[in-house]
């Protein structure tokens, strides 16, 4: 049950046939929308996003200090009504997922910028962001689909890169742990970084090129 | 040395101390800002995956939001998930979830996805059908409602123009032609009718430019087979067989074309003496 201030907000999430963390179920109920048209798979669609997007603000509001709840409020209205007012130009219904977590990301970083030019911080009480939280990214999200794509590596390379890039490890440690010289885990995890570049689900991630024209600034 | 080039490639899965020589070694090299401004971009997505700080905030929202997800299910580090919720008692809902979501969704809910562009092409779609249909259905009565003489004749499938050797030839043999087509009158194709008169001075025509072409020529071929047609379609079935079968004897290229008409013409009457 949602705490006090999010009140009925996991009534909204009830409403979803599928967990709102279950990002391939969102972007089939999109592909299946545009297919059908049907308006109880839109309600899916508009009912996902809202969770998605008001989840994803308060996430990254939550590990960063500089903002209110004016600011949260602002963010969450005007992704999701990007989100709302794009819903016809996704080019890739599948990635559904994808293309909202971008607009978030997008709407979050065009807020901390229009927040720096008109709020003067105090730089003693208020903590910078930092570098992983600056970009903006939703940690689960990237986790699924990462996770995803390196399961597809050649198993050779799979294991490193997993304990690399997805449990942090170091490369001692993988190496400690494989037996394998820590140089020949460091080539493995450049093989994967290679294979992994060439992702289109991973690139459409961290470059907004999901994005239709107008959303990317 | 491993050129800077390679070490961006491995850049992404590098350590922050490893990462920062390179973050200056590449400042220098403005050749690669393209390829260092993406090195950055993929780190810092990989860096999300493995965040500490995203995990214990994405597990305290979720468990605020009272959300069943594996971030909900998670053990991240407690003291930063405390630190988590206290921002977020912090933050607080200004607005109520489901009343901020019912405001935001407000028209458009619903709604169906592309309605106005999906109906319209329904629309033209269904427009397009009835109008082939409709058009079907009239050139089946059209194709019903024309003379077979007239159908043999198929005065609209004479050639625009005919061979001819000769400039002044070619000019009269395609203008007999022309006479032809302009004979002809319909609408969209349908119910074709043709104006007698002008068949009658096309026959003519088409007279003088065979006799002009001399015999056995493609143009003269061209012209008596064109005529024949066009005496076949007013009904003057012994000039028709006459022409015709003045083609056949000579066993030239129309002379396949000509028999099948001449065929017809016999089927109609009397056998046509001479030919």
């Amino acid at each position: 049950m949602s705490h006090p201030p999010f009140h009925r907000f996991d009534a909204i999430a009830a409403r979803l046939p599928f967990a709102v963390d279950d990002y391939p179920a969102a972007g089939r109920a999109f592909a299946r929308w545009r297919q059908t048209e049907d308006p109880a798979d839109l309600d899916t669609v508009v009912t996902w996003a809202y969770c998605y997007t008001y989840r994803y603000f308060y996430v990254q509001f939550a590990r960063e200090r500089t903002m209110g709840p004016s600011d949260i409020d602002h963010a969450i209205d005007r992704a999701y009504g990007r989100v709302l007012g794009h819903l016809d130009a996704i080019r890739e219904p599948l990635k559904f997922a994808h293309f909202v977590s971008v607009v978030c990301k997008r709407t979050l970083l065009n807020h901390r910028s229009r927040r720096r030019e008109t709020v003067v911080a105090d730089e003693w009480t208020t903590p910078p962001v930092d570098e992983v939280g600056a970009a903006g990214y939703d940690r689960h999200l990237v986790r699924a689909v990462l996770g995803e794509a390196i399961d597809a590596l050649p198993a050779a390379i799979r294991g490193i890169a997993r304990m690399r890039l997805l449990d942090g490890m170091a490369y001692e440690d993988i190496s400690e742990e494989t037996g394998r010289p820590t140089p020949t885990v460091r080539t493995y995890v450049s093989k994967a970084l290679a294979r992994l570049r060439q992702r289109d689900d991973l690139r459409a991630l961290y470059f907004d090129d999901m994005l239709p024209p107008g959303l990317g600034a | 040395m491993i050129p800077l080039e390679t070490r961006l490639d491995a850049y992404p899965a590098l350590p922050p101390d490893e990462r920062a020589a390179i973050d200056a070694a590449a400042r220098s090299r403005a050749d690669l800002a393209e390829q260092y401004a993406e090195a950055v971009a993929f780190a810092a997505l990989l860096d999300a995956a493995t965040s500490e700080a995203d995990r214990a905030a994405q597990h305290a929202v979720d468990v605020a939001l009272g959300l069943d997800t594996d971030a909900a299910r998670d053990t991240p580090d407690p003291a930063l998930v405390a630190d988590a919720h206290l921002h977020l008692a912090t933050l607080g809902a200004p607005e109520p979830a489901d009343e901020k979501f019912e405001r935001l969704t407000a028209g458009v809910r619903g709604r169906r996805r592309p309605q106005r562009r999906r109906g319209w092409r329904r629309w033209t779609a269904a427009l397009a059908l009835g109008l082939a249909l409709g058009y079907g259905a009239l050139w089946a009565a059209s194709a019903a409602a024309t003379p077979e003489r007239a159908l043999v004749a198929a005065l609209g499938d004479l050639p625009s123009a005919a061979p001819a050797d000769d400039g002044a030839l070619q000019r009269r043999l395609d203008d007999a032609l022309g006479t032809v087509r302009e004979a002809r009158r319909s609408t969209l194709g349908l119910f074709p009718r043709f104006d007698d008169d002008r068949l009658d001075a096309a026959a003519r025509q088409l007279a003088a430019a065979a006799h002009a072409a001399g015999p056995s020529t493609p143009a003269s071929q061209e012209a008596r087979l064109a005529l024949g047609r066009v005496l076949l379609h007013r009904g003057s079935d012994a000039d028709a067989a006459r022409v015709l079968g003045s083609l056949v004897r000579e066993g030239g290229y129309r002379a396949p074309e000509a028999r099948r008409l001449l065929d017809y013409v016999r089927a109609q009457g009397p056998p046509v003496a001479g030919v």
